[in-house]
C-alpha cells in the first residue's frame, strides 16, 4: 500500500507525508495537495460503492472519487483570495505561505484520515444499511476525519499564533469562510452516495439551490 | 497593471502608512493609483454582484452585470465627492492640522483598501450568485461582504489617520492645544504608539494629558475618525439607495435606476424577514 501511495509527482513517500502531518518534518505544499487528492479520492471511491450492483452504479464510484477532493480544493480556491487579503491587511503577509501550508496540512490530515476510514464505510454498506443510514455513517466518518485534520491544523497554527497572536483571528476567519463556502459546495455536489433506484448522475437533475435557504426552510 | 498591483500591495501591507512614510504629514499613495484601484477592483466586485441577473435567463440580464460593474465604484467615489469638503472642514475645526491633499489621498487610499478586500471576496460572491435563486440571501450576503470590506477599510483609516495626525502635528508639539478641543472622554486617553497594529488595544495614559501631548493628538484623531465615519456611512447608505438596483430583483425588468422610495435600513430588515420566511 505504501508503494501505491508513494507519490510519483512529488517523490515523497506516504510515510514522509504522515511524518509531516504528525508535526516533525518540513511542510511542503505539493505533497500535501497530493495527499488531499489521493486520500480524498480513495475515500470517495469507497463512498460511491453503496448499492453497487450494476455497471451503471460503478459510475458513482468514479463520480464520488472526483467529488471529495474537488469539494476540498475548490472550497479552498474560492476562499483563498479573501484569506490572502485579510492576512495582508493584518500585517501577516510574510507568514502567509506558512499559514497556507498549515491549512493544507490540516486538509491533508483529514484526507488521509478519511482514506483510512474507507474500508470501514465499505463494511457498513456490506451490512445492508438503508440509504439514510449510509448517509449518516458517512457524515459521522467525515466528522471524525475533520476532527483529525483539525488537530493537525491547530498543531501547525500553534507555532504561528505563538509568534503573532493575530494569526488566531485569521484562523477563525478561515474556518468560518471555509465552512460557509464548503457547506454550499457540498450541497451543490450532491449526490455523494446516490440513492438506489435513481439514475446515476454527477449533479442532481434539478437547478442548483442554496443550502442555507434549504436549512432555513426546514427550520421555519 | 504591475505598478498598480505593487502599489496596492504595499498599501495593504501598511508600507505606505508607517510612521516613517508619513513623516512629512502626507501619504505617499497617489490619487491616480487609488482611482484605478477603485475603478478596477470595485468594478470586479460589481460585476460579480450583477451576475445574479444572469440566473433569471432574461435577454437583457447582461445590462445589469455591466450596470453593477459601473455603479459600485461610482457609489464609493460619489459618496467621497459629496462628503469630502465637509470631512475636511470638520477635521480642520477639530484641530487636525491636516492639509486637504493628504486628507483626500488618505480617504482615497482607504477606499482602495476597502474595494481590494471586497474584490478578494468576489470569487465567493460569484460562486453563491451563480448557485442561488434566493434574492434575499444574495442581498444579505452582499451586505455582509461589503460590511466586512468596510470594516477593514475603517480599521485601516483609523490607524492611518492617527499616524498621520501624529506626523502632521509633530513639529508643533508643545504648542497650545486646539482651541475647540473639549475635555477627553474616558477611554480615549491612549498613548500607545499608533503603529502598534490593527488589533492591538491602545494603552491608557492617565486621566488628562497636557496640551500637545501625543494622547491629545490621538484623542483628536479619534474624534475626527468618528465624525468621518458617521458622515460617510449616512451619505454612503443613501447614495447606495439612490444608485439601486445593484443585484436586480428577479422578475423585474432591467432599469438603470429605481424610483425613489423607502430607505436602506428598512430594506435590510425586510430582506431579513424575506430570507427567513
Amino acid at each position: 500500500v505504501r508503494r501505491v501511495l508513494a507519490f510519483a509527482v512529488t517523490r515523497k513517500s506516504a510515510a514522509e507525508v504522515l511524518r509531516t502531518l504528525a508535526g516533525d518534518g518540513a511542510l511542503e505544499a505539493a505533497p500535501l495537495v497530493a495527499a488531499i487528492l489521493l486520500g480524498g479520492s480513495l475515500y470517495g471511491a469507497f463512498m460511491g460503492t453503496y448499492a453497487c450492483n450494476s455497471p451503471e452504479r460503478l459510475k458513482m464510484v468514479a463520480y464520488a472519487a472526483v467529488k471529495v477532493p474537488l469539494l476540498v480544493l475548490a472550497t479552498t480556491a474560492l476562499c483563498l483570495p479573501g484569506f490572502f487579503v485579510f492576512n495582508t491587511v493584518a500585517g501577516l503577509r510574510d507568514a502567509f505561505a506558512r499559514a497556507l501550508r498549515a491549512i493544507l496540512a490540516g486538509q491533508a490530515g483529514s484526507a488521509v484520515a478519511l482514506a483510512s476510514l474507507g474500508p470501514l464505510i465499505r463494511i457498513v454498506y456490506s451490512s445492508g444499511v438503508s440509504h439514510r443510514w449510509a448517509l449518516l455513517a458517512n457524515s459521522a466518518l467525515f466528522t471524525l476525519a475533520t476532527l483529525g485534520g483539525h488537530m493537525v491544523l491547530l498543531r501547525q497554527y500553534r507555532r504561528l499564533v505563538g509568534e503573532e497572536p493575530r494569526h488566531r483571528l485569521m484562523l477563525r476567519l478561515w474556518l468560518g469562510m471555509y465552512a460557509f463556502v464548503g457547506t454550499q459546495l457540498g450541497w451543490m455536489l450532491r449526490p455523494f452516495v446516490g440513492a438506489p433506484g435513481l439514475p446515476v448522475t454527477f449533479f442532481r437533475d434539478e437547478p442548483f439551490s442554496n443550502a442555507y435557504v434549504a436549512i432555513a426552510q426546514l427550520l421555519m | 497593471v504591475k505598478y498598480l498591483l505593487e502599489e496596492l500591495d504595499a498599501l495593504l501591507r501598511g508600507k505606505r502608512t508607517g510612521a516613517a512614510d508619513l513623516a512629512g504629514g502626507d501619504i505617499r499613495f497617489g490619487l491616480p493609483v487609488s482611482l484605478q484601484a477603485i475603478a478596477i477592483l470595485g468594478g470586479v466586485y460589481g460585476l460579480c454582484m450583477g451576475l445574479f441577473a444572469l440566473t433569471s435567463g432574461r435577454s437583457d440580464a447582461w445590462l445589469q452585470v455591466v450596470a453593477s460593474g459601473l455603479k459600485l465604484p461610482a457609489l464609493f467615489l460619489l459618496t467621497l465627492l459629496v462628503t469630502c469638503p465637509s470631512l475636511y472642514v470638520f477635521s480642520a475645526l477639530a484641530g487636525s492640522h491636516l492639509r486637504f491633499g493628504p486628507v483626500l489621498r488618505l480617504l482615497m487610499a482607504t477606499l482602495a483598501v476597502t474595494v481590494a478586500v471586497g474584490a478578494s471576496l468576489a470569487p465567493i460572491l460569484a460562486f453563491f450568485t451563480l448557485s442561488s435563486k434566493n434574492y434575499s440571501f444574495m442581498v444579505l450576503l452582499n451586505v455582509v461582504f461589503l460590511g466586512a470590506a468596510g470594516l477593514v477599510g475603517l480599521l485601516f483609516l483609523r490607524r492611518s489617520l492617527l499616524a498621520l495626525m501624529m506626523a502632521a502635528n509633530a513639529p508643533e508639539s508643545g504648542e497650545g492645544a486646539p482651541p475647540l478641543a473639549p475635555p477627553l472622554e474616558p477611554g480615549l486617553e491612549s498613548a500607545a504608539p499608533v503603529e502598534a497594529g490593527l488589533y492591538r488595544s491602545l494603552a491608557t495614559a492617565g486621566p488628562r494629558a497636557p496640551a500637545g501631548h501625543p494622547a491629545r493628538r490621538q484623542a483628536s484623531g479619534l474624534r475626527i475618525f468618528r465624525m468621518w465615519l458617521v458622515a460617510y456611512a449616512v451619505v454612503g447608505a443613501q447614495m447606495g439607495w439612490l444608485l439601486r438596483p445593484f443585484i436586480g430583483e428577479p422578475g423585474a425588468p432591467f432599469t438603470w435606476f429605481r424610483p425613489r422610495e423607502s430607505s436602506f435600513f428598512l430594506a435590510v430588515v425586510q430582506h431579513l424577514f424575506g430570507f427567513l420566511r
